[in-house]
């Protein structure tokens, strides 16, 4: 067991440095200089050249992969050229913002998503099971920023439930959950009905039910555990997606978390800052994907025997 | 179907009784329905930006200035009127006089001004703005409006540590002279921009100390570090989320009626109307959301609170004179008097905004009253293209970024088609445009400059001095008219820079036709009723000093 997650671990330590090379070499084959964006229309020309020089821009571009690596080590991933401050330290200011958005969405996918699920592969082909799956099939197709503006015009213009945008309190919380988290428990709802339904199809379910077992028993005991073990994988892939910055719906909520930073990294041209929040969320999924493959050792003794 | 459809309406009523379960509603903090969720008080002003503005160091932004505005004093404060036009009233310093040669301002500071850190502000603070932003190690982005002190330029290029007793000579604590390399007219006006925001040395020291020297990111971004001598101070800074500026109790002209101001980020323009007419913001800047600007203009609940200041800005077209067949005046003339702008005014930008009829807006300091409007002339255009051998038009190139420029250029694409020209529309990301327009090979584009301070020469030399006409892709070819654009910076008579400003106008304008006027545009927002006094910004920037709002709270 501890050597299948360390070989795991070991896989993706050049993942990540792929990562890192990847993106910084494809944000330095981006035409133009991003000072002259930054400045715009008010900087003269002296003042870019001398900005640009002194942000040591104009040295060769293996040696400011070299610098960048030698500070990212440290934990340092450059100046911001835009907000003038350590990105390190901006994104763990975002992040936070990130992982509560994350967690409010995970728990809302999975407590509509699993007992969705279960309930449609119980009750197959009936009305409620149909009523569930076209729910999750809603969830998925709608498009995220059109599911959270629809929701902030019912309830919070219309019936003023809820507050339209910020995230200073928890009921600011609950509408970028809930869109965030249907689109997932969709996933989620159909993962679990069709796997469910593969496993109560097996030789060792008419057992348990010959042996007079209950049916509750025999689908959670029994069905469930096993069924779980794509689930839970799709759910821990999920919660990483997530927590790589959901940057519609902190947009149009007005959420400071990672997505929005990487917006606005973006629309600035701010390199350094697009550079470190990329990695970071990429570091994220590439972690996400480790701790699925670690948990679907936990749940799946075949794959630890192999 | 039905199955599905009863499925469907199943869903959408678990979702609207899970939610409305789950509500509690906001707590009212004032009356009219104005509800705060934010966890600031009924007196605090709340307005919205659509992205997280830079730093809050003057030395480190060229394009957010909110921060500095509200929390640092300068020299000479700009100020409108009530008719429109501005002036220049005493800031930090109560006086001043100007030596007859134009080269030396004497200025006294006034006495008892303090810092947030109880410094109070001397001559020494200064001469230390002036060398910090000269400093060669900190990669300043507002030095221009610093290099015509004498000695500026040595300190920026590493071969001098100050520019004290040559830039700026100090006689006390209170009194000293800044002195200049050439005459400038506009130099009173260019110490009223936020980039000559006056910093006190302890504080920026302690600030560069507690975060890693002079490269250190604290003073403007960490409020604990951020001192400043204005009517607010930097309080609280959520990134992403919220800025805090709390009122200074104080503040040498005495503390403000309110008791800060909520900037809060809001990049999504859906959000920001929803969270305005729900009354959580009180100012609702339309810019981003133009579409709304004929709403609220017939709507009986707000017509009467919309906002309206033309801008101290100028949207224009350029001409690149080294480009075919731009090099022939009549060609340039041909587009100036045959592109319908009132057009272009009402498709794109809802009609907001004024036609321009040549560099300067209407309230600059010698404005042209007298200037012939251009008149749309599709016949006149014709002809001219006739005369110059063009009657049976031409393709011509126009550069533009992923912006509203593409819609101009659109409907210009069907206008010029009337003349017989194909306009082939080459839209690239922005820093190629920045890198190809600044040596000089840009095809025509649109943009519009905004003005920092109020004088002729913030415009036209920007646009048609030697070294900007080619940086800038106009490449203007009337060499004397550059020559006396230069000269004019440095004339001290105000009546007769006036005159050879107009007069170079004209020129470029109407003689020339090097460029082509579009619009001084509208800046329009919507405020709520409980905001008093609110006065925007002389040059109509979003960003304002709030000093002077009040806010009737809901007791009143």
């Amino acid at each position: 067991m501890g050597k299948y997650i360390a070989k795991r671990i070991l896989i993706s330590i050049p993942l990540m440095i792929a990562v890192v090379l990847v993106v910084f070499l494809m944000l330095q084959v981006l035409p133009g200089n991003p000072i002259t964006v930054m400045m715009g229309e008010k900087a003269s020309p002296a003042v870019i050249e001398r900005v640009t020089e002194q942000m040591g821009l104009n040295d060769p571009v293996m040696v400011r992969f070299g610098r960048y690596i030698l500070d990212a080590c440290q934990g340092d991933l450059g100046i911001s050229y835009k907000l003038n401050r350590p990105i390190t330290g901006l994104i763990m200011e975002a992040f936070p913002n990130t992982v509560k958005l994350a967690i409010a969405a995970a728990l809302v996918a999975w407590i509509i998503g699993i007992p969705a699920g279960i309930v449609s592969a119980i009750r197959k082909d009936t009305l409620l099971d149909r009523g569930l799956m076209g729910f999750s099939l809603v969830g998925i197709s709608l498009p995220v920023f059109w599911a959270a503006m629809l929701m902030q015009f019912i309830f919070a213009y219309k019936l003023d439930l809820l507050p339209v945008a910020g995230f200073s309190t928890w009921k600011h919380l609950i509408m970028p959950a809930f869109v965030l988290g249907w689109a997932s428990s969709g996933t989620i709802a159909r993962l679990t009905r069709s796997s469910l339904l593969g496993i109560m199809r097996n030789d060792y379910i008419r057992t348990a039910r010959a042996k007079g077992l209950r049916e509750s028993l025999v689908v959670i005991r029994h069905g469930l555990k096993n069924a779980m073990i794509p689930v839970v994988t799709m759910m821990a892939m999920q919660f990483a997606s997530l927590l790589s910055g959901a940057v519609l719906t902190e947009t149009v909520f007005g959420i400071g978390g990672i997505g929005v930073l990487m917006v606005s990294a973006v629309n600035d041209r701010d390199m350094p800052l697009l550079q470190g929040s990329v990695i970071f969320s990429t570091m994220i999924i590439i972690l996400g994907n480790l701790v699925a493959d670690i948990l679907y050792s936990f749940l799946d003794p075949k794959i630890r025997e192999q | 179907m039905k199955k599905k459809l009863l499925s469907l309406a199943l869903v959408l009523v678990m979702i609207m009784t899970c939610l409305a379960g789950c509500g509690g509603g906001s707590s009212d903090a004032g009356s009219g329905g104005v509800k705060y969720d934010d966890g600031f008080g009924e007196n605090v002003l709340r307005i919205t930006y659509d992205h997280e503005n830079e730093s809050g160091d003057p030395r480190q932004t060229t394009a957010d200035y909110i921060i500095q505005i509200n929390i640092f004093d300068t020299l000479i404060q700009m100020v409108s009127n009530a008719d429109g036009s501005t002036e220049l009233k005493p800031g930090a310093a109560e006086s001043y006089t100007v030596s007859d040669d134009g080269l030396t301002y004497s200025f006294k500071l006034r006495e008892g001004i303090k810092y947030t850190n109880g410094e109070e502000m001397t001559s020494d603070d200064v001469l230390y703005t002036i060398d910090s932003m000269m400093d060669p190690e900190r990669a300043t982005k507002n030095s221009d409006w610093f290099t015509m002190l004498v000695g500026a330029q040595d300190v920026l290029d590493g071969n001098a540590d100050t520019v004290e007793g040559k830039g700026i000579i100090i006689h006390d604590d209170y009194n000293f002279d800044l002195v200049l390399t050439d005459s400038y007219a506009p130099f009173l006006s260019v110490l009223s921009v936020p980039g000559w925001s006056i910093l006190n040395r302890e504080a920026c020291d302690a600030a560069d100390e507690a975060g890693g020297g002079k490269t250190g990111t604290y003073f403007g971004s960490e409020p604990e570090y951020t001192i400043g001598s204005g009517p607010f101070v930097l309080k609280e800074w959520v990134l992403n989320d919220h800025i805090y500026l709390e009122a200074n109790p104080d503040y040498w002209q005495g503390a403000p009626k309110i008791d800060g101001i909520l900037i809060k980020v809001v990049s999504d323009s859906e959000t920001e109307q929803m969270m305005f007419e729900k009354g959580q913001t009180d100012i609702f800047d339309l810019d981003n959301a133009r579409r709304l600007i004929k709403g609220y203009e017939s709507s009986d609940e707000w017509k009467d609170n919309v906002v309206h200041k033309v801008t101290f800005g100028t949207m224009y077209l350029t001409f690149n004179e080294n480009i075919e067949p731009f090099d022939d005046v009549r060609v340039r003339k041909a587009l100036q008097i045959g592109i319908n702008r009132q057009e272009i005014l009402d498709s794109v930008y809802e009609g907001a905004g004024v036609l321009a009829k040549g560099i300067f807006p209407e309230s600059m300091v010698g404005y042209n009253k007298d200037l012939p409007e251009i008149e749309y002339d599709p016949e006149g255009a014709k002809a001219l293209l006739a005369e110059a051998g063009y009657a049976d038009g031409f393709e011509m190139e126009v550069a533009c970024t992923a912006d509203e420029a593409q819609e101009v250029f659109q409907i210009l694409q069907q206008q010029l088609a009337e003349y017989n020209i194909t306009l082939n529309i080459n839209q690239m990301d922005e820093a190629s445009w920045y890198d190809i327009r600044s040596t000089g090979e840009l095809p025509m584009y649109r943009s519009t400059w905004y003005g920092d301070f109020n004088d002729p020469d913030n415009f036209i030399y920007t646009f048609f001095s030697g070294a900007s006409t080619k940086s800038r892709s106009f490449n203007y070819k009337n060499t004397d008219a550059i020559k006396r654009i230069e000269a004019a910076r440095h004339m001290i008579d105000p009546d007769e820079r006036t005159a050879e400003y107009q007069e170079l106008e004209k020129i470029v304008v109407q003689d020339d036709a090097a460029w082509i006027p579009l619009f001084h545009m509208d800046k329009v927002r919507v405020i709520q009723d409980r905001v008093k006094n609110f006065v925007p910004h002389w040059a109509g920037w979003g960003d304002c000093c709030y000093y002077g709002v009040e806010l009737e709270l809901s007791g009143e």
